[in-house]
């Protein structure tokens, strides 16, 4: 969105630097103490009822040069967009107070009508009359950006001829000083054209601060110029990384508003200093506010800008990684998505979508079956580091369940929602469960990974000379009984649970299913006689799926991974025997370890495509060559 | 500006969650007031239409006014899934409408640090629903999530979004009823739209919510429904009383439906403010006169309020909702009764199911003088 400015007024607390954006951001940061006392800033009659919030956006937009006779609109053409973060809680407090003991009656019927936050500007409105509609932003942080952008976007879409945007924030009576500052910025705008003094605005939101703040760096990265300024106000707490590389008068302001960027906007506009502004909240909102005083594009949108910084990146991936995201430069391409036109402008950097990748949206889960243990831990990690929610089924006691809540604590940790549910994933009554509690949650399945490993390793006959008459109930020898439970938990629950996720319409567009196999699936092994069975079964059910699924854009591939130290690998008969063997013979020199699965699961949910599938795919080094 | 195709819709009142119960408790007319649990109402009657047997967040503990709007996106955006291609989570923007989000968790104790921000919904909207594009918070009081699909269509339009979930949400605020009570706009009994001894409103809870694509999503087709048109309007004069000549309210109304490129003949229900309040409804049943006049024919209103009753920042996507589900069904259902009704809606406030025959507009008039029509009709 961009248009162009045309005055601006503004009250900040008393002393505050006006001279450069920066030194205004910086000195904006902390509460100063009470300094605001309407009489001061007010003239006339009829305020002194109004919430502070309220009172310090009239005396800013009292202070526009043009004293409200200039307009270049009719009053049904001008329009008013509060931004303000702070104003609602601000008093509610107020009114908590007054009625915590006295209940109703403790409200004056005066200040009553203030618990509507959206009469912080009504007073304006009557001022100047801005009859084509008043909006009140409160999205946390960046309610002024959202103000601005609606603004800028009603002046595009000729919804209106003229705007005025007031940004405030009032100092919050409970919250620590240095969370808060307080004052206001009310700025004229019309529509922009070229040449002329413009303000541009991007914004988004992912679902973590950390990552927010990433984004943020990257969005401000589009637009960073050597000599323009920049203002970074970030939630206290938040990593500050990489933002003082971007500009070399760059300041970093730790601020749970966005008033210190308010601030420098005035300052920039009173001074014609051009400045670049980045503000996000501590749930993930970000917005980036680019001020040019001579702009040469004006009238023009930079080809879809907003778009193109990093669309669907996973965001903790990039939190992790804390490096450019993208740094290879091949043209952009369609990304296969329907929307409008591309822009002309070129793009220095291929999207995650211009690769043929798809981040994590954040309804987007990942269903690991045998979360707590093997595989299926590490692969329920992997795919919350690339930004998925986890929903595992484990099946186990105390161990299991400590294990389970590491998972939840880590995924959580990252701002991903996890579920650990222990129970039995052979069972209908828990897939139908975890199908309800998946709908609840609005969760689409991404990826879904079958490691359910419960099959009893026992020989099918007994040694020659020791038949036991008989042989169902021979201790020792695999009963009837095993062999189906065996086959059902390890190779027919996949087909299960995955028609029940279709027919219940829980996948994501270009969905993977994973199922895990060895080489046993088709090598002998002591004892291994009824899971090699079920993986061999197992092999079948996935190219079953994989037709079946192919029209609903579901890809179904087994991984035959090679020896792993798994917990379920050490309970078959020999298994140290065959450790010791395969690390000497492996062609890389060591075992397969669960994160190599995970890294091939991660990788493989992340590219939007189901080209490949009903395949069997080796990780394992290259094992499967030499032995 | 262009069309916006509404690919799927949510909701969550008194009369139950989803969009069908909706549509079912309007067909049966039968409202559900209930009283408000709240220890601190120190002898304030506490009477509302409750949502009840809302299902709790398994891996989350936020506000209700959160919980609501995450119910009733989820379900629009699951609808929306069976009609258009997926969208990338950049392209989607969030709009949640509310008075006061989550200020009820701020209303069990007054100290730092606060349980959740007092404007989260928008940003758990956009959690569930996996939306990386604006996610905006907005608060024009009673009217604020018909704003709310004004501000998305000017998305839309302007190229920023290809999608825009739009969300008003809603649900009892100690502080809010308070505060009504002390302006004497509470009625003690029902909430009661056009009420001939209309006394005050009485507030719901609620969530409405709509999934928005714009024309490089999805280009409308025949059987759609779609946003036609909206627009907003300010009285610039009384903090808290409508205009009462009505003129900023018509302009809002009358200026939706040029936009829309419909004439009043066109319209064949009118959704209205009606919140049982003495001015709003003496001003709107004028405009509901009027409009019968312009049309040649009794133009049938549908008073959601008084089955919902005033769900504040929600009411206008929860009549938005409303008016798709109306139009959906070719329906205008019969009103709950209210007792007598003022002289001049007596023919449009009908206490029958009517068919409905053309475009449907949803009023939405606050507090800071915000006035608010959409325009929703089918495709043809």
């Amino acid at each position: 969105m961009i248009g162009n400015v045309m005055e601006v007024g503004a009250v900040l607390p008393p002393g505050v630097s006006t001279g450069s954006p920066v030194d205004t951001a910086r000195e904006c940061a902390t509460d100063r103490g009470p300094w605001f006392t309407a009489a001061e800033y007010l003239t006339g009659r009829g305020y002194r009822q109004l919430p502070a919030a309220a009172q310090m956006a009239l005396a800013a937009t009292r202070r526009l040069p043009d004293a409200g006779d200039q307009s270049v609109a009719g009053a049904e053409g001008r329009g008013l967009w509060i931004g303000s973060s702070t104003a609602g809680a601000a008093v509610h407090d107020v009114l908590l107070d007054d009625s915590w003991d006295a209940g109703a009656e403790g409200i004056g019927p005066l200040s009553a009508p203030y618990f509507s936050v959206n009469l912080t500007g009504s007073r304006i409105a009557e001022e100047r009359q801005t009859l084509a509609g008043s909006v009140m932003c409160t999205t946390p942080s960046v309610a002024g950006v959202d103000a601005l952008a609606g603004a800028l976007t009603a002046l595009r879409t000729g919804q209106v001829d003229e705007a005025l945007v007031c940004l405030v924030e009032a100092a919050d009576g409970r919250a620590p000083a240095e969370a808060v500052a307080s004052g206001a910025v009310t700025i004229r705008l019309g529509p922009g054209g070229p040449g002329e003094r413009s303000l541009r605005v991007r914004r988004g939101y992912v679902p973590d601060v950390d990552a927010a703040a990433l984004v943020l760096r990257d969005a401000l990265a589009v637009s960073a110029e050597p000599g323009t300024p920049t203002v970074v106000a970030l939630p206290l707490g938040v990593p500050e990384t990489g933002f003082a590389a971007l500009a070399a008068d760059t300041v970093l302001v730790p601020t749970e508003t966005g008033l210190p960027a308010w601030a420098a906007l005035a300052t920039a506009i009173e001074t014609g200093t051009p400045v670049t502004l980045g503000v996000a909240s501590r749930l993930g909102h970000w917005g980036v506010i680019d001020y040019r005083p001579d702009s040469a594009d004006g009238g023009e949108e930079p080809a879809r800008a907003t778009q193109d910084v990093v669309p669907g990146t996973p965001p903790v991936a990039a939190a992790a990684s804390r490096a450019p995201l993208v740094t290879v430069a091949v043209p952009a391409g369609e990304g296969g998505v329907a929307h409008g036109e591309t822009g002309s402008t070129p793009t220095p950097s291929p999207t995650m979508s211009d690769l043929g990748w798809r981040g994590a949206a954040s309804d987007e889960w990942a269903l690991v079956l045998g979360a707590s243990s093997g595989f299926g831990e590490r692969t329920a990690l992997r795919l919350a580091e690339v930004g998925y929610n986890v929903y595992g089924v484990y099946f186990g006691a105390a161990q299991q369940d400590e294990a389970a809540a590491e998972v939840e604590r880590v995924v959580g940790a990252r701002g991903l929602r996890c579920v650990m549910r222990n129970a039995n994933a052979a069972s209908s009554t828990t897939r139908e469960e975890v199908r309800d509690e998946l709908g609840s949650l609005g969760a689409r399945v991404r990826t879904a990974v079958h490691s359910l490993a419960f099959g009893a390793l026992l020989p099918f006959v007994a040694p020659i000379g020791r038949a036991a008459t008989d042989t169902d109930t021979a201790p020792g020898l695999l009963s009837t009984r095993q062999m189906s439970s065996t086959m059902e938990v390890m190779a027919h629950s996949l087909v299960w649970w995955v028609r029940d996720l279709a027919a219940a319409d829980l996948f994501s567009p270009n969905a993977q299913v994973w199922a895990m196999t060895s080489a046993g699936d088709s090598r002998v092994a002591d004892s291994y006689g009824a899971v090699s069975a079920a993986k061999s079964a197992l092999l079948s059910h996935v190219r079953q799926l994989a037709v079946e699924l192919a029209p609903a854009g579901v890809a179904v591939n087994a991984i035959r991974a090679g020896v792993t130290m798994t917990p379920s690998f050490r309970k078959i008969p020999g298994s140290e025997a065959l450790a010791e063997h395969t690390a000497r013979v492996n062609p890389h020199g060591r075992l397969t370890r669960p994160e190599d699965v995970a890294d091939l699961v991660a990788l493989a949910t992340l590219w939007d495509s189901t080209w490949v599938t009903g395949s069997v795919i080796g990780a394992d080094g290259g094992e499967g060559l030499v032995t | 500006m262009s069309l916006a195709t509404v690919s799927g819709v949510g909701a969550v009142s008194c009369v139950g969650i989803g969009a069908e119960a909706l549509w079912l408790g309007m067909g049966e007319a039968v409202a559900r007031i209930s009283d408000v649990k709240d220890p601190y109402l120190r002898g304030t009657s506490g009477q509302m239409y409750q949502a009840t047997d809302v299902p709790p967040d398994a891996t989350y503990r936020g506000g209700r006014a959160s919980r609501l709007a995450v119910l009733a996106a989820i379900e629009a955006t699951r609808e929306s899934r069976g009609y258009a291609p997926v969208v990338p989570a950049a392209r989607v923007g969030v709009v949640v409408g509310t008075g006061m989000g989550d200020a009820a968790a701020h209303e069990q104790e007054r100290h730092w640090p606060r349980p959740v921000p007092m404007y989260e919904p928008a940003a758990r909207v956009a959690r569930a629903v996996g939306a990386q594009g604006p996610v905006v918070s907005l608060s024009n009081a009673c009217a604020a999530s018909a704003y709310a699909i004004d501000m998305a269509r000017g998305m839309l339009a302007a190229g920023e979004c290809d999608r825009v979930v739009v969300v008003g949400a809603e649900v009892y605020s100690r502080i809010a009823l308070f505060c009504f009570e002390r302006i004497h706009a509470m009625d003690p009994r029902s909430c009661r739209p056009f009420a001939l001894d209309r006394a005050g409103t009485l507030f719901g809870e609620g969530a409405g919510a709509l999934v928005l694509d714009g024309s490089g999503v999805r280009e409308p087709r025949p059987g759609d429904i779609v946003v036609k048109s909206s627009m907003t309007s300010s009285d610039g004069g009384h903090p808290t009383a409508p205009d009462p000549t009505g003129v900023p309210a018509r302009r809002a109304f009358f200026g939706a439906l040029e936009r829309a490129g419909v004439d009043p003949g066109d319209i064949g229900a009118i959704l209205p403010h009606g919140t049982g309040t003495q001015l709003n409804d003496e001003v709107e049943a004028h405009l509901l006169k009027e409009m019968n006049g312009l049309a040649g024919r009794t133009v049938p209103a549908y008073c959601l309020k008084g089955l919902v009753g005033h769900t504040g920042g929600a009411a206008g996507a929860l009549a938005a909702v409303a008016g798709v589900l109306m139009s959906r069904h070719r329906t205008v259902p019969r009103n709950v009764d209210v007792g007598e009704l003022l002289p001049d809606v007596e023919e449009s406030v009908g206490a029958q199911d009517r068919e409905l025959t053309g475009d449907v507009v949803v009023n939405a008039y606050a507090f800071g003088g915000a006035n608010a029509s959409v325009v929703i009709g089918g495709v043809r």
